[in-house]
């Protein structure tokens, strides 16, 4: 899309077809084509409050008006459509245009699931660059700090988290909900929020210990083998990487 | 599954059989079909993990394995829905072997807790995209 197109009289004698910008209910179906006759500079106060250039149009159906620089450029635009297209073109749709012309490469284009240079909607990592997920800035940047601090977690076994209560390390009277940037909130929902408005490798998340721990476990064994209890070829069990924010599947 | 290349022999049948559905749901749809579009493929938690499962897969397929795999209720869930037919079969109880192992394994690594965080870092087996 190019905004700063050529104004004035190279507009004059152009034809474009009739569809008033500020009629929400225009239609394909009743428009008709019609033309740029004259203009006069900066002539008239556009609705966005400064001073336009007047063009005067005239339709095939002997209609005429008077329509500021933004309207006549909307109108251009849409004539300049396929038949198709145009039957989609109205205010809304130009306004709409407008907007993510402004915003493209900045943050809101993130929010609208946009990918662009400046807000990447993936990791960097899946383009073949460098990921850009890491800790620092965080509270966990020093893995010895919080591994040392849920190691002295009071338990009857070192190193295990059976007989561990679940609020050992919170009271509910100031339960605050962490983000890993430093941040505290007072519910899960302004946490969320908060997580969601992060751009794509910065470093936002739920505290390491509100995810669920998981584990996995298999069993190899013959089936053709005669002794079911001996037909175990191999067996394994371990503690894997927790990655979702939401619960996964408990295997215990 | 790894584990499985390993031991299974050339031209044999392999039945993977787990009480988790959404396990081997994942399985079949992102290993065996992966009829799966690039943003899907993007987008799905664990996929490089299920990338080296395929590999996994693909290798048994050539010795000749046949791969198939069967959901099995889970001890807990049988006892839960109150009904405890076929809980005595060979696989019934791997199945519930499975369970405690698993149970066992998920309470260990306290000291070393962060190893097991999984954000703000890039999955293990995530570099085949």
């Amino acid at each position: 899309m190019k905004l700063n197109a050529p104004s004035g009289e190279h507009w004059v004698g152009r034809n474009m077809y009739k569809w008033f910008p500020g009629n929400e209910e225009a239609d394909i179906k009743t428009t008709c084509s019609g033309t740029v006759t004259t203009y006069s500079k900066l002539g008239t106060i556009t609705q966005q409050g400064y001073q336009s250039n007047v063009f005067h149009v005239v339709f095939a159906n002997a209609d005429e008006c008077n329509m500021d620089e933004e309207s006549l450029r909307r109108l251009l635009c849409s004539s300049g459509t396929s038949d198709g297209a145009r039957g989609l073109i109205n205010q809304d749709a130009w306004d709409l245009a407008i907007y993510l012309y402004t915003v493209t490469d900045r943050k809101q284009y993130q929010g609208l699931g946009m990918e662009c240079t400046a807000a990447p909607t993936v990791c960097a990592c899946v383009f073949g660059r460098d990921c850009t997920l890491n800790r620092e800035g965080t509270i966990l940047a020093t893995e010895e700090k919080y591994n040392r601090a849920v190691a002295q977690v009071r338990a009857e076994t070192p190193d295990s988290w059976e007989a561990v209560p679940h609020n050992a390390s919170t009271d509910k009277s100031t339960l605050q909900h962490t983000c890993v940037c430093g941040k505290s909130f007072a519910s899960v929902y302004a946490l969320t929020n908060h997580i969601a408005e992060g751009w794509i490798g910065s470093s936002h998340d739920r505290s390491p210990e509100c995810r669920p721990r998981l584990g996995i476990a298999y069993i190899i064994s013959d089936a053709s083998h005669p002794t079911p209890t001996q037909s175990v070829l191999a067996a394994h069990a371990m503690r894997v990487v927790s990655r979702s924010s939401d619960d996964e599947p408990k295997l215990q | 599954m790894g584990s499985l290349n390993r031991i299974a022999p050339d031209n044999c049948e392999a039945l993977l059989s787990s009480d988790s559905l959404s396990g081997l749901m994942g399985l079949k749809k992102v290993c065996m079909y992966w009829d799966l579009t690039a943003r899907h493929g993007v987008r799905t938690k664990e996929a490089g993990v299920l990338g080296l499962a395929t590999l996994h897969i693909q290798q048994m397929c050539a010795r000749g394995v046949d791969f198939g795999m069967m959901h099995e209720a889970a001890c807990h869930n049988r006892e839960r829905n109150g009904t405890t037919d076929f809980s005595r079969t060979v696989t019934a109880r791997h199945n519930h072997a499975c369970d405690l192992l698993a149970g066992a394994a998920v309470q260990q690594g306290r000291s070393h807790e962060l190893d097991f965080y999984g954000g703000l870092r890039p999955q293990e087996g995530a570099t085949n995209f």
